[in-house]
């Protein structure tokens, strides 16, 4: 019954995993622009294209340092 | 106390139950209660009946009596009718179950079996709501709720754990296990549309079914096949209709959870009398169930409900029954529509990542039907009723049960990978031939489509006219080239189980809640709608390159290499810079490549457009550049970023790479102020602020100059030809002047002519009357208005011909800014340079910008002007430039290097053509000369550091300053007065050149942006000052004054004036 169990959630791939597509709904007016251009990004997007790689760890140091800007 | 009486009826086949002498209404049931004690139920009487019918018929009772007692004598013909339909004794007699909540009018405890109660439920025509809670509107449809029993759904089928009676009636597991015991087959009833019951014989059955398919099974699931690969490919094959069974199964209710006021509605008519045996039999499911639902609960706890339903979709349509009547629920689904658009401005803020996608096993909500009549459908509800709203969505956030995001879960960017075998079919499939995959097999006529989709969602309650087929037809798109992206990239984790018909159904009634529903909208859809702009930061993703236009109904305008992109919802055309198709064919921007795009134009939008006729008419597209364009992380969330925009750096931004949406820079320098004035179309001319001062002066000395020798030529000579003009003119009225009266008008240029002309006026206006006078006097006033009209426009014109017109000068500041590094950086730091111009700086960039400082600035457009620096242009009402707070500051690695006057002394540490101040004395002042197209003027200092050469003499002790501008205008005022000899002057911004060695002499020239201030000037800047002091001590002394005589004398020299 357990190993049933598991199969089946393994099959429902809407449980398993939330999807880059389930977009967040928010509001964009400017409102939302002035609030978002007073708060200040002590990071700066330094992909250039010249390079081969994207650098993954970088987006992911980024994200790690707004959301520590957050708190 | 009354009592029933049951009675042959007319027809002598039938009997009629009446009661005092009164015909028992249908549906009076819950009449309300009078003084007179009840009748027991109809129900209730049945079973009294029954519990005799039961009894031996060695016996024979009188089986009814009155109240009183009374024997009512029944023919024998009507009791073995009763007894066939009541209940099966056999039954009774060896399954009794006890029950005794059934009482004869004596208070005699009936027990009646389970199967009996079963048989009776169906009698009464409860059983089939009960088996097919989740489709009554298809029972509801349908005139013979019977035969519908055979057509079912497989989830449906196994989810509820039932057995199927060799009659074909689904009944709970339980009691199935103790049917299926009896050797003897029940005797099989339907029901006609007019309630009629029929009997039918094993014989016939079997022969039906042998008809209908699978003896064991019915013909369900075969139908099931029709679904599935012939094949047995688990990807779209039997696998996944049997497999999704099990996972449905918790998201069905069962039957005896249904409440019965549900199918009260459809049934109540049959079964007037049998409303107190109702709730006995709900009761008595309570009892076994348990966790029955409240019967006043409106919302109907089914996840699946009537949502996947092939069987209902083949079937439900081939059995030629009438699609689903969804007229209210449309009016119903609009209307929550329309609330939830008022909604959605109030839930906007508050609600994050929606609690959608939850595991089947929670519940949701009916969103079409907002009664229990209605059949769940796998929607949730979004009443009217605000409260009720909140309700549901609280509910939702409470069942919420957290999901690991797509990187979690996989881990890993997505690789292509042979190990594992991928079908092709899924591997050929492209987001432009995904919304034409189909499951199952092509070969037959048995396929899975978006068509099929779209009827499946028609089925569960969809408002045809929100999910229209080509609504469908496009999610169906997206969803399945999401899912056979997963299945191609990561094999091993899929494993053939995502691309499923239960996925992609699952993903359209997830987008139909979330869109129709709940009001959301995707970023493609919010920008075309006209919601939000194209500029705001997103994340999409490229789906196709070089896309042809899907319909050829409008032209494609403009000539760039454009990509599909998508946020997974919707796609529009993005139209590339030349930088980004450079990156195009070099293989960087590639299918399935997310892009951050920030900053993004949108062109031929003009009207709110929904995505899907944008797709058809493509004729919209979003214009990309490089510079607000960048590669983002293959798990970043598609959609809108509700994080704040990340600057570029300054080091990563493209000369033509187009408007730069934010960046991050530091101020090192900062110039004065700046005039151009622009002389015709393309010629211009820069001045220093002090040069646009001297400049206005000049130009009002000239217009001045100008006016008063038009006026006065106007007054002198031309008075007496505007007059005779004027008047000839306005004969009829002065020009410009509506005259009221045309008569008075022309008496009064008479009088006005005559006077004009008369040698004595005054005597002629002695003798004039006084109507005469005012009418003199109203003309004249309205001549000297016409007048000085004509003056100023003689005036004006002047002033063009002397090329004194209104000057077009646009002030502009030009700003010096480094790239910055960060702190962590451990490489070696190569920090480009830029030039800022801001046009029309405002006054707070005039004076709170601060030199040394960091500062996020938006809306730069760089210059394509190929240069190792960059020049970038700003607006001064239109862009921003924000300080970063010094703890974000931090952050970054030094830039600055402040100010300082250099002396004499250090001028060789510095490079050719590097910046630098200083203070100095002037020691002479050179004549301006033209050079080409500029203006020069020599200016020879020294600060008093003294160096003296082999030979004794005085050496690298000068220095000399070559002013120059492109302003010829005037030319004869010097660039620098010739008063500041004598003068300790602060200089910024001056340019070092290479050095006169013949002459020991340093060399350097003051441009554009550099300046000069006298020690006094408030405005010298304090690093000068010290400086100026200091020289201003050493110029005092007499010791200097030799010594800057003998460097005057050289300077003499060099310039050739002496």
């Amino acid at each position: 019954m357990a190993a049933e169990q598991k199969a089946t959630t393994e099959e429902v791939k809407m449980d398993l995993f939330e999807d880059d597509d389930e977009f967040e709904e928010f509001e964009i007016n400017e409102d939302w622009v002035e609030k978002e251009e007073v708060k200040e990004v002590g990071q700066q997007w330094e992909d250039d294209w010249d390079d081969d790689d994207v650098n993954d760890d970088f987006s992911l140091q980024l994200r790690k340092e707004l959301e520590s800007d957050k708190k | 106390m009354s009592t029933w009486q049951l009675l042959p009826d007319s027809s002598g086949d039938g009997f009629r139950w009446n009661a005092a002498g009164r015909i028992l209404q249908s549906g009076k049931s819950d009449s309300p209660p009078t003084a007179a004690p009840p009748l027991p139920s109809m129900a209730d009487l049945l079973l009294r009946g029954c519990s005799k019918l039961i009894e031996p018929e060695e016996s024979k009772p009188t089986m009814f009596t009155t109240a009183l007692g009374k024997s009512v004598a029944l023919k024998e013909s009507s009791i073995s009718r009763a007894k066939s339909i009541l209940t099966d004794s056999d039954d009774i007699a060896r399954f009794g179950v006890p029950n005794s909540c059934f009482q004869t009018a004596s208070n005699k405890k009936v027990n009646v079996s389970s199967a009996g109660m079963a048989r009776a439920k169906a009698l009464l025509g409860l059983e089939e709501d009960d088996d097919f809670s989740g489709f009554k509107h298809v029972n509801h449809r349908l005139p013979s709720s019977h035969q519908q029993h055979g057509l079912t759904t497989p989830e449906t089928f196994g989810a509820q754990n039932r057995s199927v009676t060799p009659g074909g009636h689904y009944v709970p597991g339980k009691r199935s296990e103790i049917l299926s015991s009896s050797p003897k087959v029940p005797q099989t009833k339907f029901q006609t549309a007019g309630g009629r019951s029929l009997s039918v014989s094993v014989e016939a059955l079997n022969r039906a079914r042998s008809l209908l398919g699978d003896p064991e099974l019915g013909p369900f699931f075969d139908d099931v096949h029709h679904f599935v690969t012939p094949q047995k490919d688990k990807w779209i094959g039997g696998d996944i209709a049997h497999e999704s069974n099990k996972h449905t199964s918790n998201s069905f209710i069962s039957p005896l959870q249904s409440s019965s006021k549900q199918f009260r509605s459809v049934k109540l008519e049959d079964v007037a009398s049998g409303v107190n045996l109702i709730n006995k039999f709900d009761a008595a499911v309570d009892e076994t169930h348990g966790n029955r639902p409240l019967a006043s609960d409106k919302a109907v706890n089914n996840t699946m409900g009537t949502g996947f339903i092939p069987r209902s979709t083949q079937f439900g349509r081939q059995a030629h029954q009438p699609l689903v009547d969804i007229t209210n629920r449309n009016h119903i689904a609009h209307a929550n529509n329309r609330q939830e658009s008022s909604q959605k401005k109030r839930l906007g803020k508050t609600v994050s990542v929606p609690p959608f996608k939850r595991p089947r096993t929670s519940s949701f909500k009916s969103p079409l039907m907002k009664n229990d009549q209605h059949p769940s459908n796998g929607f949730s509800v979004v009443s009217c009723d605000t409260q009720y709203s909140k309700r549901v969505f609280s509910t939702r956030t409470e069942e919420r049960s957290p999901r690991i995001y797509i990187k979690d879960y996989f881990g890993m960017r997505p690789r292509a990978t042979t190990k594992m075998a991928v079908p092709e079919h899924v591997r050929r499939i492209k987001s432009s031939n995904a919304e034409k995959y189909v499951f199952g097999d092509v070969s037959s006529s048995s396929v899975v489509g978006a068509e099929t989709f779209h009827q499946m969602l028609a089925e569960s309650g969809a408002s045809l006219q929100c999910a229209s087929r080509e609504w469908v037809t496009n999610h169906y798109r997206w969803i399945v080239w999401k899912l056979a992206c997963y299945e191609t990239y990561y094999p091993a984790k899929c494993r053939g189980n995502f691309l499923t018909i239960t996925n992609v159904l699952q993903e359209l009634r997830y987008r139909y809640e979330r869109e129709v529903n709940h009001g959301h909208c995707s970023a493609i859809k919010r920008i075309l709608s006209g919601d939000a702009p194209a500029s705001s930061m997103m994340v999409l993703c490229i789906s196709a390159i070089n896309p042809k236009a899907r319909e050829t109904h409008g032209s494609d305008s403009g000539s760039n290499v454009k990509i599909e992109l998508t946020d997974g919802w919707y796609s529009i055309n993005a139209a590339l810079d030349v930088m980004l198709q450079k990156q195009l064919n070099a293989g960087k921007l590639f299918i399935g490549q997310k892009l951050r795009i920030l900053g993004a134009g949108l062109s031929g939008w003009t009207t709110p457009t929904s995505p899907l006729e944008a797709v058809i008419s493509n004729t919209i597209y979003l214009l990309l550049n490089i510079n607000g364009t960048y590669r983002a992380h293959w798990a970043d969330r598609l959609g809108f970023c509700k994080e704040v925009g990340v600057p570029l750096a300054l080091n990563c931004i493209k000369c033509n790479g187009g408007p730069v949406p934010k960046t991050l820079a530091g101020i090192t320098r900062i110039y004065p102020i700046l005039y151009k004035e622009k002389l015709g179309e393309k010629k211009s001319v820069v001045r220093s602020e002090r040069m646009e001062w001297r400049m206005i002066e000049l130009h009002n000395q000239r217009q001045v100059s100008i006016i008063s020798c038009t006026e006065e030529l106007l007054v002198t000579f031309m008075r007496s030809d505007l007059i005779e003009g004027l008047i000839c003119e306005n004969q009829g009225g002065i020009n410009g002047v509506d005259s009221q009266n045309d008569t008075d008008s022309k008496e009064g240029a008479k009088l006005f002519k005559l006077l004009e002309s008369a040698a004595e006026p005054d005597f002629l206006m002695a003798d004039m009357s006084m109507e005469e006078l005012n009418c003199f006097n109203r003309y004249k006033e309205k001549f000297e208005a016409a007048m000085e009209k004509k003056m100023e426009k003689s005036v004006a014109k002047a002033l063009e011909d002397a090329g004194l017109g209104e000057r077009d000068v646009t002030p502009f500041m030009r700003i010096r800014l480094v790239g910055l590094t960060s702190l962590s950086y451990d490489g070696h730091p190569n920090p480009k340079e830029a030039i800022l111009t801001i046009w029309n700086p405002t006054e707070t960039q005039r004076t709170e910008l601060t030199e040394g400082k960091i500062y996020a600035m938006k809306g730069l457009v760089p210059m394509n002007i190929d240069s190792e620096t960059l020049y970038l242009h700003a607006r001064g009402s239109s862009s921003r430039l924000q300080p970063l707070s010094p703890k974000a500051s931090e952050r970054f690695q030094p830039f600055f290097n402040p100010r300082k006057s250099m002396s004499l002394l250090d001028l060789g540490e510095i490079l050719l053509g590097s910046e630098f101040d200083m203070a100095a004395y002037v020691v002479y002042v050179g004549n301006a000369y033209t050079d080409v197209d500029q203006k020069k003027q020599w200016v020879f200092v020294t600060d008093g550091s003294l160096q003296y050469s082999d030979s004794g003499k005085i050496a690298n002790s000068l220095l000399a300053i070559s002013f120059r501008t492109s302003s010829m205008d005037d030319l004869h005022s010097p660039l620098i007065s010739h008063n500041l000899v004598g003068s300790v002057v602060g200089f910024c911004n001056l340019i070092k050149r290479a050095n006169d060695v013949e002459n020991d002499m340093w060399v350097c020239e003051a441009m554009e942006n550099s300046d000069y201030f006298l020690n006094a000037d408030p405005a010298c800047p304090s690093h000068l000052k010290t400086s100026s002091g200091h020289i201003q001590i050493w110029a005092n002394l007499s010791f200097s004054k030799s010594i800057i005589d003998q460097l005057r004398q050289r300077a003499l020299f060099i310039v050739g004036a002496c």
